[in-house]
């Protein structure tokens, strides 16, 4: 790790990773991991998450496989509603048009307001989004990884589920978003309640009460902080490199390192003060 | 950072430099100012890696140091800049 970013004689006193060799590398590693995140996950056994557009991605796999999922914890399987599946494909529309991904739309939609506006009643509802996964089943064991979507899928009080896969552009890049409403549906007695409630205008405490909201699965976080540690350590190494020629060897004169010092001071400017996504798992 | 910028300004070609950190700070000003525009801050991006890969190749070619090592060099690192900001800005 040393030679990595500080210049020593093992490196000739330079940091190793502006070394051409280095420099290969770092580019190599970037390609691999931006452009085929999915293999390299294989290569370890672990669930694929690929980016770009997936192929494999249909919801009636995701609801067969979320359905095995709680076959296997005793739980009844979730009946497909229409109108959660209606649901699912506004909401998923609704942030290719407003341009988003998260629960909340930039004019402060709740995911129910879908749910409402595609004219289903419920007592409980949840919501699990993901996107650019390359197979359901990806998706579903990564929503599986993740407690939260985890509770969703195996909540015993949800009975119904809608899913929907639309394919876009997301702020002018090409994506593929899942949408999936998890709901326990209204009784007929409960809706008389909520209509007593909503009479005495107390129905957003009964809201707030009974909907659950859980994060999204963001499958670009890895890349994120791949790239950013690049960054970093890259800094790092033209930092130590500038350091030491000018401290050490200020007799040098063909000394470049100043030019990679700003170039990456910028570069890393930009993703501080720009990048809406790292360390953050929406 | 008083010796980057005396360094910076003080070499025979201290004003070419100062050419190449303007023109590369008024990329990344474009850089911000396209935030959230796909192909206008991918190109502002493009330009802002070729403006570091040739103030690099230029310094070297001023001092008569210029080789295909230092040509790759910086090839390499405006290549993994582009990478790295296309992929975590847009």
């Amino acid at each position: 790790m040393k030679r990595l970013v500080l210049p020593s004689a093992e490196n000739n006193y330079r940091p190793w990773l502006l070394h051409l060799r280095g420099l290969l590398t770092l580019s190599f590693l970037l390609l691999v991991v931006f452009f085929n995140y999915g293999s390299v996950l294989n290569l370890f056994s672990r669930p694929a998450v690929l980016g770009w557009q997936g192929k494999n991605v249909s919801p009636a796999k995701i609801i067969e496989l979320l359905n095995t999922a709680r076959a296997e914890k005793n739980l009844p399987p979730l009946e497909v509603d229409r109108r959660l599946e209606y649901a699912a494909f506004l909401k998923a529309n609704d942030m290719f048009a407003k341009g988003y991904w998260t629960h909340r739309s930039p004019s402060g939609q709740l995911p129910w307001y879908f749910i409402e506006a595609a004219g289903y009643d419920y007592q409980l509802a949840g919501e699990n989004l993901a996107k650019n996964f390359s197979s359901s089943s990806s998706l579903v064991a990564a929503w599986l990884r993740s407690p939260a979507h985890r509770a969703n899928i195996l909540n015993p009080d949800y009975s119904q589920v809608g899913v929907s896969v639309v394919k876009g552009k997301l702020n002018g890049v090409p994506t593929e978003l899942t949408v999936a409403f998890f709901a326990k549906p209204l009784s007929h007695k409960t809706s008389q309640l909520i209509k007593d409630v909503l009479a005495k205008g107390t129905l957003s405490s009964f809201q707030e009460k009974n909907l659950e909201v859980d994060p999204a699965v963001n499958y670009r976080s890895f890349k994120e902080l791949f790239g950013l540690g690049i960054l970093f350590l890259l800094l790092l190494a033209a930092l130590a490199d500038y350091y030491y020629t000018e401290k050490e060897l200020p007799r040098r004169y063909h000394s470049y390192s100043h030019l990679h010092l700003i170039f990456l001071s910028v570069l890393m400017i930009l993703v501080i003060f720009l990048s809406h996504q790292v360390g953050v798992i929406k | 950072m008083s010796s980057l910028v005396h360094r910076f300004l003080s070499e025979d070609k201290g004003m070419l430099n100062l050419l190449f950190l303007l023109i590369m700070i008024f990329w990344l000003l474009l850089v911000f100012f396209f935030d959230g525009l796909f192909y206008p801050q991918l190109i502002s991006i493009f330009l802002l890696t070729l403006t570091y890969f040739f103030w690099g190749v230029s310094s070297h070619y001023i001092d008569h140091t210029l080789h295909l090592k230092n040509v790759l060099e910086y090839l390499l690192i405006s290549f993994i800049g582009f990478l790295i900001l296309s992929f975590l800005l847009i």
